[in-house]
């Protein structure tokens, strides 16, 4: 009996020094900066680190369809309003808790919007498992780090530099015509949304209620990846969970997207010509929601006028082209 | 029925012992009640927790499982029940009429054996084969310019589909032999069909082997827990920083092979032989170090088999359980058949001594490697695959007598190092080869492949910047060429009966303890998981 509690004991300190050891390599690992040649995967959705403090009030959470969709400096240029999309390629909702996460350490976000396409994207318990892991040990997520690894990040405090002149937008002047015919067609159908990604979405959900944020669902134009059944499933999920949806794709005439100019990649995602339709709406949307004010007139916020200027310069654009329908 | 009804088919991750829902989940879950359930129903959870993993990982097939054990039980029965009549029935009959009556109760006993084999090794034909049998038919209609074209049939495979038919016929032919008494048990065959950590990729046991043992599923001890955990790491490693972190490289040459030439293509083959040597004994140490923390001895599949100085030793070292079952379920059954013994007998009179059992025993030999070729997968390339080995094995024994005269003319020292060496490299280069087809996208493709290797080699494209192309950068390299020579020094040891984890349990606990973290924290940080890459499922579990 007596060996057993030693063996006990022995098991307990063992799992001990292991995660002591885990937590130092996982300060070690962590990059001290978001920029490219640190963070390496994301960098420009992660550039949400490099605002200061309390400066961003409205995060867009999604994956390439927001990125392509939605133009933060549009909105800032508009309304005043500042916004930063944390949207990554391919993004699992697993992935998007961690954007949360990581985002309101340093900001305190009034609206948050959250792409659906991304309800639909199937993800094994695995990678919930794994990257539920990577929050508490970083070691797990950046233990590629081990390349390139200085002494610098032995010593080195946190401070991050990196800022997006696009604030998370990625441009593209790209055009090539898509084929409309199936788009949104009429259906009754639901489709699945499976109860991982559902769970995850309340999990968002209640983190945004608790830290007094609105969240928003927001469906951005796309005739590949979306369709009534999705609609359906969200529109109901919404209401059920009671948050606002936009669906911009059922909004033909407040959004007047012509698939013939205004995407890059035969109707995946939308170029410039689209995402400013887009965001021109979601303005309206912040608008009418009330809870944003303008920081057009606040020297704190001079930033985002460089930016915007950096924005424009960097595309060869005219601020004028805001204005297009 | 709705697709996630209790989480059927949920945990289709755990096919692999290192993913984290095997392992920080399931695997610790299952420890845990195993640990607290009293000794008498110990067993009875393994079973339900073998049945738990294979619901997770494949749900409804769970059926064929099922299905499987209760028939091997019933026609172990039956077997069962023919011998106990048999000695009745002879027991009462004078001597001289015994061996007829003998007879008959053989060929019935043999007649349910067929039975049983039918309907296993015919389950698994349709399931797995009707594809490409039906393929082919339709090759042959069109190639004959007919214009019939046959459905191609598609089934569900339940994982380990391949593994757990060749347990179930080894015991149906075990209890007809009287090696293995019937199991009048269902739960414990059931145990012994299912047991969670062999039955996605083996090793393919004997009842003999691991039946009872399982059934006597005691307390864990912390010394089989701790040397259970050692080798599950070490098996980690294996997988997760060399065979994963090739993957990319592996698949980026394979998969475009026309963009390479012959010192790439060269590459891929040997990078390709360590991954599936890394996956597939990583994952087996991880079963043996399961069993162990369980209280079992596992059999092994893999004893160093790139210290082999012929291809036959070769196959003797990999996949042993694999090797053991065709040489004693086609190998040995068709050289004692009456028909071969007489070939036998009537070649040796005319080849001699050597080369006359060899007509019999290749014909064997044949049949042995089609199925081995065969069990790999539904496709040409695997069917070539075992010809390939099935040549060489031939050829070797073929060649024997003169290689020795060779030898001893030449006064060549066949005990010497660098004889063995060469013998060693050798057969290390004809596996290459084999496995270069085996890896091919199809036998037309591995030809092309091989003819590549000589028309167009040019040492120039060994460049850093190929290799980024392929997804790998000199960190990479450096990190599989560490972990390599660590395997191949731990190998090293192990070959000369040095057991390294016997000597390290000698240690001290700081030493212990200091090795066991070295390993861990070197799969955290070398490991290929996480961001920038993809999971990469067992290779074997696919077979």
């Amino acid at each position: 009996m007596q060996s057993k509690y030693i063996h006990t004991a022995k098991a307990i300190l063992f799992i001990m020094i292991f995660l002591i050891i885990l937590s130092g390599i996982s300060q070690i690992l962590s990059p001290k900066d978001n920029t490219k040649n640190q963070w390496k995967h994301d960098y420009i959705a992660y550039g949400v680190l490099g605002e200061p403090e309390n400066t961003v009030d409205v995060l867009l959470l999604g994956d390439s369809e927001l990125y392509s969709s939605i133009v933060p400096l549009q909105l800032w240029e508009k309304y005043g309003y500042t916004s930063f999309s944390c949207s990554s390629k391919g993004q699992h909702l697993w992935y998007t808790t961690q954007f949360l996460l990581d985002t309101f350490k340093h900001q305190s976000p009034k609206i948050v919007i959250l792409e659906t396409d991304m309800i639909f994207r199937y993800f094994t318990m695995d990678n919930a498992l794994l990257h539920s892991t990577e929050i508490l040990f970083p070691a797990l997520k950046y233990h590629d780090r081990w390349k390139n690894i200085s002494f610098n990040d032995v010593i080195a405090p946190v401070d991050y530099t990196y800022l997006h002149s696009g604030k998370g937008y990625i441009y593209s002047d790209k055009i090539a015509p898509a084929k409309t015919g199936k788009y949104m067609k009429p259906s009754n159908n639901y489709a699945e949304i499976t109860p991982a990604n559902e769970t995850y979405v309340k999990m968002i959900q209640s983190f945004c209620s608790n830290h007094g944020a609105k969240l928003v669902l927001m469906s951005t134009p796309s005739t590949k990846n979306w369709n009534m059944s999705k609609h359906n499933s969200i529109e109901r999920f919404a209401e059920e969970i009671g948050v606002d949806f936009i669906d911009m794709n059922t909004l033909r005439s407040e959004i007047p997207i012509d698939w013939k100019h205004d995407t890059r990649d035969k109707g995946d995602h939308l170029n410039i010509f689209g995402a400013i339709k887009a965001t021109s709406y979601l303005g309206m949307y912040l608008e009418e929601t009330e809870l944003l004010s303008s920081h057009k007139d606040d020297p704190a916020y001079n930033s985002w006028n460089e930016a915007l200027d950096t924005f424009l310069r960097d595309n060869d654009l005219e601020l004028s082209i805001f204005d297009s329908r | 029925m709705d697709p996630t009804f209790l989480l059927a088919g949920c945990g289709k991750d755990m096919t692999s012992f290192f993913s984290m829902t095997f392992l920080f989940l399931f695997f610790p879950a299952c420890l845990l009640v195993y640990s607290i359930v009293p000794k008498s129903w110990k067993k009875y959870f393994l079973l339900f927790a073998s049945y738990l993993f294979y619901w997770f990982v494949s749900g409804t097939l769970v059926v064929y499982l099922i299905l499987s054990t209760l028939s091997v039980f019933l026609l172990g029965i039956w077997i069962d029940r023919i011998q106990m009549q048999m000695k009745e029935h002879i027991k009462e009959l004078p001597k001289e009429e015994r061996k007829i009556a003998k007879q008959k109760f053989i060929h019935r006993q043999q007649r349910v054996v067929f039975l049983g084999v039918l309907l296993h090794i015919g389950f698994l034909l349709v399931v797995k084969y009707s594809g490409f049998f039906v393929g082919n038919i339709n090759l042959l209609l069109s190639l004959s310019k007919s214009t019939v074209v046959l459905d191609i049939p598609q089934f569900a495979m339940p994982i380990g589909i391949s593994f757990f038919t060749l347990q179930a016929v080894s015991y149906i032919i075990d209890v007809y032999h009287g090696l293995v008494k019937c199991d009048r048990s269902f739960f414990r065959l059931a145990l012994f069909m299912s047991f969670f950590p062999q039955i996605v990729e083996g090793p393919i046991c004997r009842y003999s082997q691991t039946a009872e043992q399982l059934w006597q599923a005691g307390p864990i001890k912390y010394n089989d827990l701790t040397l259970g955990l050692q080798r599950m790491l070490y098996g980690m490693m294996k997988k997760i920083v060399i065979a994963d972190r090739l993957n990319p490289l592996v698949t980026g040459i394979f998969d475009k092979s026309n963009s390479y030439g012959g010192v790439i293509i060269l590459l891929g083959a040997v990078c390709y032989t360590i991954q599936l040597y890394m996956d597939f004994s990583g994952v087996m140490d991880a079963v043996a170090g399961i069993g162990q923390i369980f209280g079992l001895t596992m059999p092994e599949n893999f004893e160093r088999p790139f210290f082999s100085r012929s291809i036959s030793e070769f196959w003797k070292r990999w996949h042993i359980s694999l090797g053991a079952w065709f040489r004693d379920y086609i190998f040995y059954p068709v050289t004692s058949t009456k028909r071969m013994k007489q070939l036998t007998s009537s070649a040796r009179k005319k080849l001699g001594n050597h080369f006359g059992p060899l007509v019999a025993g290749g014909i064997a030999l044949f049949c042995v490697w089609f199925c081995n070729g065969l069990w790999h997968g539904a496709a040409w390339s695997f069917i070539f695959f075992g010809m390939y080995h099935f040549t060489l094995i031939l050829l070797e024994s073929m060649t024997a007598p003169a290689a020795a005269a060779f030898n001893a003319r030449l006064h060549i020292n066949t005990d010497g190092k660098p004889y063995r060496f060469m013998q060693i490299i050798r057969t290390t280069i004809l596996v290459v080869i084999g496995e270069l087809f085996f890896r091919a996208n199809g036998f037309m493709a591995g030809l092309s492949l091989f003819r590549r290797i000589f028309t167009s080699l040019s040492i120039n494209e060994l460049s850093l910047q190929t290799f980024h192309k392929l997804g790998i950068d000199g960190h990479d390299i450096l990190i599989v060429g560490i972990t390599v020579i660590i395997v191949f020094i731990v190998s090293l040891i192990n070959e000369k009966g040095i057991s390294i984890r016997e000597t390290l349990a000698k240690k001290n606990i700081v030493v212990r303890w200091g090795v066991l973290y070295a390993l861990i924290f070197y799969i955290i940080i070398f490991g290929a998981y996480g961001f920038g890459y993809l999971p990469v499922d067992p290779m074997y579990a696919q077979f």
